[in-house]
């Protein structure tokens, strides 16, 4: 059987914020570990995909890397809902960046899951001299709107599996308090068929027939 | 039952008199727009709707806003909205297939899509449960869908949740719906990535295979085709969507929907409907290999690792058994042929696993003469005779001589791919066997092993083989080639003349022999003729030509003569041996010049192979005792030929319709056949790609002079391989000593180890001893130094002592040499006051004279 199956839930994320601040230099620094510096304008919605592990579990993450720009708004507003997970992204060097946040949080909080955890991540913390928005600002930011907040570097990849994993993290602490209705799957989130269960949670079918498996 | 009687009186007109349905319709758009009573709006509709048939255009016209904005408004009431619902269902479906009828329900769709927001809140109300609002929002949907697709996908892209709903509705447990939704989205999904990715994200792969599991998999309804359509929509095309697909482990899925598990009424399994095939099955089969095709197109990025997975999970004896062994309609075979063909293509171990595999083959299909047409009874041979005899000794067809309900003999697959491509079963479609043909060339294809171990086939296998008690006679992928090579010719039990028989079977033998000389020479030795009954041995590249030469003069259909003299190509090709052998026979020249010859009255395209292969015997002439030369051929084809049609001919070819419309995989569509018609296959890709590849430096290479030694850089093929051969034994040899001096070089090793450590001790002991010596020598050495040293101090004093005295007797030298000088002066001094005495002397007698004379 492949390596592939041997999950213990699968998370959907997806990545948002303006054009050009690093959303799919983030992705690719996560997945493959490399960085692109020229990297193509991503064109409506592209698919990546990584195992991280969290307190001892295989978590699979199903990452949705939008694009950025205003013209694909309404395409990538279908995403929201489907993810456990976003990373709303602004680039540190770029004020307006930081300004636009207050509209992405608000198309993420309409049409977003309640419970979906959203990480705040300042972007390319590597060009320290041309910084235009300062750590307190963007931790502020974050801690009056309920975020968690990391500054990254795609570049260097400073903080970048930290704010995946992290965002894991709370995740999963939310399906083991029961926060997350993790049988329906537009909560971003499903159970792997070798999936030995918590103690106090219900297995789900795999195999989507219904039949239980505990 | 008021807002019923106030629909009537309406159309009535309230005293009665006559009213214009289109003065009616007026009234009731302005009622539903204005009426401040729910009660009158929805009785206006109703009425509305039930005229909508017969005045769809004044409705249209008018009321398209007006029941649009209803929507928006009363959604809350389900009755009204269910009446505005069908309304505009009714409008927007063309009334009859008259241009006029299909613009203005286009038109209306137009009106309608025009403001995104109607979308919008037809989705919103999908939210309801309602049986009939469901239904009517997908059947307008659908409607929309199918005369504005563009408008209505961008529309509902606007709508963020607007995808999600419309997936929803594959979670109704009311069929009629999830199968309405289900052909929504196959319609929506058709040609835009955008909704196909979010369709995806919103876990379509999940939820379409559970329903196709539910419903019993590929013996399932026309509602797993649909799944699979889908599924088929979402990945064709569309890279991003492809890698969920395999990331979300949904290959793994595949290998389950072969499952044909049918439970009967008890709940138990009933094994008595495996295996047999109603159309639903086979088109839903035919689905999920389509399906398994999309994830392995040739040359894609994502095909290799899709071809792993399949191979990890299982997938590839799933098709052997549907392409072999099951008793599938023959479009599920012929679809199964092809999606095993890329499934191994350029794969090594898929294609070994394929070449390992063994089966029990099913039942050939029953062979049905009545599709056969007078056109195809066999020519007349009255020429024919010529040289039968050699080909067939010892070997009595084979074909046709199945009787059913009896267990087949366990064969390799190979075999019996071989056998359905050559045509051993009548019964087979020429869809089957062009399709088992092209996944026989992908099992060859850059994989020369396989071909040099076909082309031992050549020869057949043991009659006797004790361990093998048969009934049948032993077949090998070669012995049935060679028996099919002559099949064109009137087959013994339908009486029926086929050209593909042999067609076919020249084809798969082109794709052993292509590029691999050592295929070649096997194929060479190969001979018929039983020399002990007197008969002379014929070699296989002279049968083939005879039957070229029969085929040709009993002027049967031109593709039996066309699939052998590719075959024949293919051969010469780079292969000096081969023309060699070809030529050896003077006839076979003799024939290809009539051929050729321009008042030859020969199909085109037979002409142009025939010339092609003659240029071939020029080029790659280069047996030095060869019965026919370059220098032999040469002026047959400049003078008897003329260059210039030699040119024609093969130009003929080449813009021939079947030569163009070849296609690179072998197809033959279910329509071309039938009827006893023949499909349009003349040539096989890969040979009209070798054609065009290298007929021009054939055509030039007639211009070179035939006594031109051959060019270095086209070291023949063949030679190269005997090189090759001879470079691998050396290798071999090379890496037998490598080890060897590895193995000496260790125990060497570890001697120098030895000796070393022993030396060292003996070196140490010396060292000392030799460093006491040195000590005293070096000290007595600077004794010595001293000494020397003084003794070059005492040489230096006596140098300079030397050196002073030298001085002094160089000062004794200069003086002397002065006083010499001064001596020499004061003597020439001394003579010149002799010689002044003298003169005085004279002058002084002069005066004594002068004086004494005055």
């Amino acid at each position: 059987m492949s390596s592939s199956f041997n999950y213990d839930y699968i998370i959907k994320y997806i990545i948002i914020g303006d054009t050009g601040v690093g959303k799919s230099c983030l992705l690719l620094q996560f997945t493959d570990k490399r960085f692109q510096p020229a990297h193509d304008l991503t064109i409506g919605v592209e698919f990546g995909a990584r195992f991280v592990s969290v307190a001892g579990k295989q978590i699979k993450l199903q990452i949705w890397d939008t694009a950025g720009q205003e013209s694909f708004r309404s395409i990538t507003r279908s995403y929201y809902r489907g993810a456990a997970g976003a990373l709303l992204v602004y680039d540190i060097t770029r004020r307006d960046t930081f300004k636009h946040l207050t509209t992405w949080l608000e198309d993420a909080r309409q049409h977003a899951n309640a419970n979906t955890t959203i990480m705040l991540i300042g972007n390319k913390s590597d060009l320290e001299s041309k910084r235009a928005v300062s750590y307190e600002e963007g931790e502020a930011f974050a801690k009056a709107n309920g975020l968690f907040f990391m500054e990254t570097s795609a570049k260097t990849s400073a903080n970048v599996e930290e704010a995946f994993v992290e965002t894991a993290t709370n995740i999963y602490e939310k399906i083991q308090s029961g926060i997350f209705d993790i049988h329906n799957e537009a909560h971003g989130i499903k159970i792997g068929p070798m999936h030995t269960g918590g103690s106090s949670l219900p297995t789900g079918a795999s195999n989507g027939n219904g039949a239980c498996c505990q | 039952m008021n807002f019923f009687a106030s629909g009537l009186n309406t159309l009535r007109g309230q005293k009665g008199q006559h009213q214009t349905g289109s003065e009616t319709i007026d009234r009731l758009c302005d009622r539903i727009e204005h009426a401040t009573l729910l009660e009158d709006r929805r009785a206006s509709v109703l009425t509305l709707k039930s005229c909508s048939r017969e005045h769809r255009r004044d409705i249209g016209a008018k009321g398209t806003k007006v029941l649009c904005k209803v929507l928006h408004q009363d959604n809350a009431d389900i009755d009204i909205t269910k009446a505005v619902l069908e309304t505009l269902t009714v409008l927007c479906q063309p009334e009859s297939d008259r241009e006029e009828a299909q613009d203005l329900a286009l038109e209306i769709s137009k009106a309608i899509l025009e403001d995104a927001s109607n979308v919008a809140v037809l989705l919103d109300m999908l939210e309801e449960y309602d049986f009939y609002v469901r239904f009517h929002v997908v059947s307008l949907l659908a409607t929309l869908v199918l005369s504005n697709t563009d408008r209505l996908q961008e529309c509902i892209l606007t709508s963020p949740m607007g995808m999600s709903r419309l997936m929803a509705l594959l979670d109704d447990r009311r069929e009629i719906i999830r199968n309405e939704g289900l052909l929504l989205l196959i319609s929506l999904t058709e040609s835009n990535a955008d909704l196909q990715k979010i369709v995806a994200f919103e876990n379509a792969f999940e939820r379409l295979l559970a329903i196709i599991d539910e419903e019993g998999a590929i013996s399932g309804g026309i509602i797993v085709q649909d799944c699979l359509q889908l599924v088929q929509n979402l990945l064709r095309y569309n890279v991003s969507n492809q890698n969920y697909f395999r990331e979300t482990s949904c290959i793994q899925r595949i290998p389950a929907l072969f499952n044909e598990e049918i439970l009967d009424d008890n709940g138990k399994h009933n094994a008595s409907m495996k295996d047999v095939w109603s159309d639903q099955k086979g088109n839903n089969m035919i689905m999920v290999l389509e399906l398994i095709r999309v994830l392995v197109v040739p040359d894609h990025s994502n095909t290799t690792p899709n071809q792993k997975s399949m191979y990890q999970c299982g997938i590839l004896p799933l098709l052997i058994d549907v392409a072999l062994t099951s008793n599938a309609p023959q479009r599920v075979k012929a679809s199964a042929f092809y999606a095993l063909a890329e499934l191994i293509r350029l794969n090594n171990v898929n294609q070994d696993t394929l070449s390992k595999t063994v089966i029990i083959p099913a039942h050939p299909p029953a062979f049905i003469s009545e599709a056969h047409n007078p056109s195809l009874t066999p020519p007349s041979r009255s020429s024919a005779q010529l040289s039968r005899s050699s080909f067939q000794s010892g070997r009595n067809s084979a074909i046709g001589g199945h009787r059913p309900f009896e267990q087949r003999e366990r064969c390799p697959a190979i075999v019996e791919v071989v056998a359905i491509a050559v045509g051993k079963y009548p019964g087979c479609t020429y869809s089957v066997r062009a399709a088992a043909t092209c996944l026989f060339q992908t099992f060859v294809l850059e994989n020369p092993d396989t071909q040099m171990v076909l082309a031992t086939t050549l020869n057949p296998p043991p009659d006797d083989n004790p361990n093998t008690p048969s009934n049948e006679k032993p077949q090998s992928p070669g012995t049935l080639l060679l028996e099919a090579l002559q099949g064109w010719q009137e087959d013994n039990e339908t009486g029926v003349t086929d050209p593909y028989n042999s067609w076919f079977a020249t084809v798969l033998f082109s794709h052993i022999l292509q590029n691999n000389p050592r295929a070649k020479s096997i194929a060479l030795a190969i001979t018929f003729g039983d020399e002990e009954n007197g008969e002379d041995p014929v070699s296989l590249i002279h049968a083939i030509t005879a039957a070229l030469m029969v085929a040709v003069k009993g002027q049967s259909d031109p593709r039996v003569a066309l699939g052998y003299l590719a075959l024949l190509c293919v051969w010469c090709y780079d292969s000096p041996k081969s023309i060699k052998d070809f030529l050896s026979e003077g006839v076979h020249l003799q024939f290809l010049i009539e051929l050729i010859s321009p008042s030859s009255k020969e199909d085109p395209m037979v002409q142009g192979l025939a010339a092609f292969l003659l240029g071939i015997c020029y080029e790659y002439n280069w047996e030095q005792d060869a019965l026919i030369t370059r220098a032999t051929i040469q002026p047959i084809i400049l003078s008897r030929i003329g260059l210039d049609h030699f040119a024609a001919c093969i130009t003929r070819v080449r813009e021939s319709k079947p030569f163009k419309d070849a296609v690179p995989f072998m197809v033959v569509l279910p329509s071309e056949e039938g009827g006893g018609r023949l499909p349009d296959l003349y040539f096989d890709y890969s040979f009209v790609e070798f054609l065009k590849r290298t007929f021009e430096s054939t055509q030039k290479s007639i211009m070179v002079s035939p006594n031109k030694s051959r060019p270095l850089a086209g070291l023949s093929a063949s030679d190269q391989a005997e090189t090759e051969s001879q470079m691998a034994s050396m290798q071999a040899k090379i890496e037998a000593q490598n080890s060897e001096v590895a193995n000496l070089k260790s125990g060497h090793d570890a001697e120098m180890a030895n000796l070393r450590s022993s030396h060292e001790v003996e070196v140490a002991g010396l060292r000392t001893r030799h460093d006491a010596e040195v000590a005293d020598l070096r000290a007595k050495l600077d004794e010595a130094y001293r000494m020397l040293s003084q003794q070059a101090h005492e040489r230096r004093e006596h140098e300079a002592v030397w050196r002073e005295l030298e001085g002094l007797r160089e000062e004794g030298r200069v003086r002397q040499e002065r006083q010499e000088a001064l001596e020499k002066e004061h003597e020439d001094l001394l003579i010149c006051l002799a010689e002044q005495d003298e003169e005085l002397s004279g002058l002084k007698e002069h005066i004594l004279a002068l004086g004494i004379s005055k």
